[in-house]
């Protein structure tokens, strides 16, 4: 086990039950293999599919807030999980070029959404940084506290674009526990 | 339904009221990045009629995300450039949660004896 620096002791305790992957393009690419669409591998048509823009952000959330209601999301998981997409879709249009598509699938056990847009992507030093944002702070929240509001964030980013997939366990009692004897 | 369907139940309102040399500013409705420069707008309004205490009241407020909290932040900086204060009051539910998640309570939560 390597030493883990302040950035790396948030991620792990977050990566304990809350896989946060991040992928660089380079990375994925290096091979000349195409970069998957989304690293959620799932073969249902997706609940909710819709292309957005500036004008659609709060039309959208409400649509997904009544899918992700029927899905069997309740309560403050409910609402966390709004917002969490709603800091997406608002990164989407504020960095990621203005626009960007979202979907929604529901398994058995997960809701989970899908953020992308074909903006010039998430730089390094933004991407390793899981810290809260200072509060005095305008600007910096997105990312952070939909990371915060979902049990699963997973970012995958380029030059060609982002792709944010976040997932809310339906159950959250059957979540893997936090610490096994 | 698409998006463009969805009715705007959450379009948010603003009004204003003043108690000696504060001005409340109440919202209902969803602050999000469609409505927070709605609210910098207000702000603005109010510091150019020569106030600059303004007391937000999120009493009514249904839904507040990042661009809620910047507009916040951006309005209390700019009332300190006059020399006063942007705070918060009545925040509830799921609103309260995201304030308090954002450590916005302890820099612009409400203490009438601190804030006078």
């Amino acid at each position: 086990m390597s030493d883990a620096g302040a950035h790396d002791t948030t991620y792990c305790e977050k990566a304990a039950k809350c896989p946060y992957d991040e992928v660089r393009d380079g990375v994925m690419t290096d091979a000349g293999s195409p970069r998957p669409r989304t690293v959620v591998p799932i073969d249902a048509p997706p609940l909710l599919a819709e292309r957005f823009d500036r004008s659609q952000v709060t039309g959208l959330r409400h649509s997904l807030a009544s899918c992700v209601e029927a899905a069997g999301l309740k309560g403050q998981r409910l609402d966390d999980f709004v917002l969490a997409v709603n800091e997406l879709i608002t990164n989407a249009v504020r960095h990621g070029g203005g626009a960007g598509q979202v979907r929604l699938w529901v398994t058995d056990e997960m809701v989970l959404c899908e953020v992308s847009d074909g903006g010039g992507g998430i730089g390094p030093d933004r991407l390793a940084n899981h810290d809260r944002p200072a509060p005095d702070t305008a600007g910096g929240w997105g990312l952070w506290l939909a990371e915060q509001l979902s049990d699963t964030m997973t970012v995958t980013t380029g030059a060609e674009g982002t792709v944010v997939s976040i997932g809310a366990m339906l159950d959250p009692s059957a979540a893997v526990p936090e610490s096994v004897e | 339904m698409t998006a463009a369907e969805t009715p705007r139940t959450g379009e948010p309102t603003f009004s204003a009221e003043r108690r000696g040399d504060i001005v409340v500013l109440r919202l209902t409705g969803e602050l999000d990045m469609a409505s927070a420069p709605d609210l910098l707008a207000r702000i603005d309004g109010v510091i150019a009629a020569g106030d600059h205490r303004v007391l937000v009241d999120l009493s009514g407020l249904s839904f507040c995300d990042s661009a809620g909290l910047n507009a916040f932040i951006r309005g209390d900086r700019r009332c300190a450039r006059e020399g006063g204060w942007l705070r918060l009051t009545g925040a509830h539910g799921h609103v309260a949660r995201v304030i308090a998640l954002s450590g916005l309570t302890d820099l612009l939560g409400y203490r009438p004896d601190a804030a006078s």
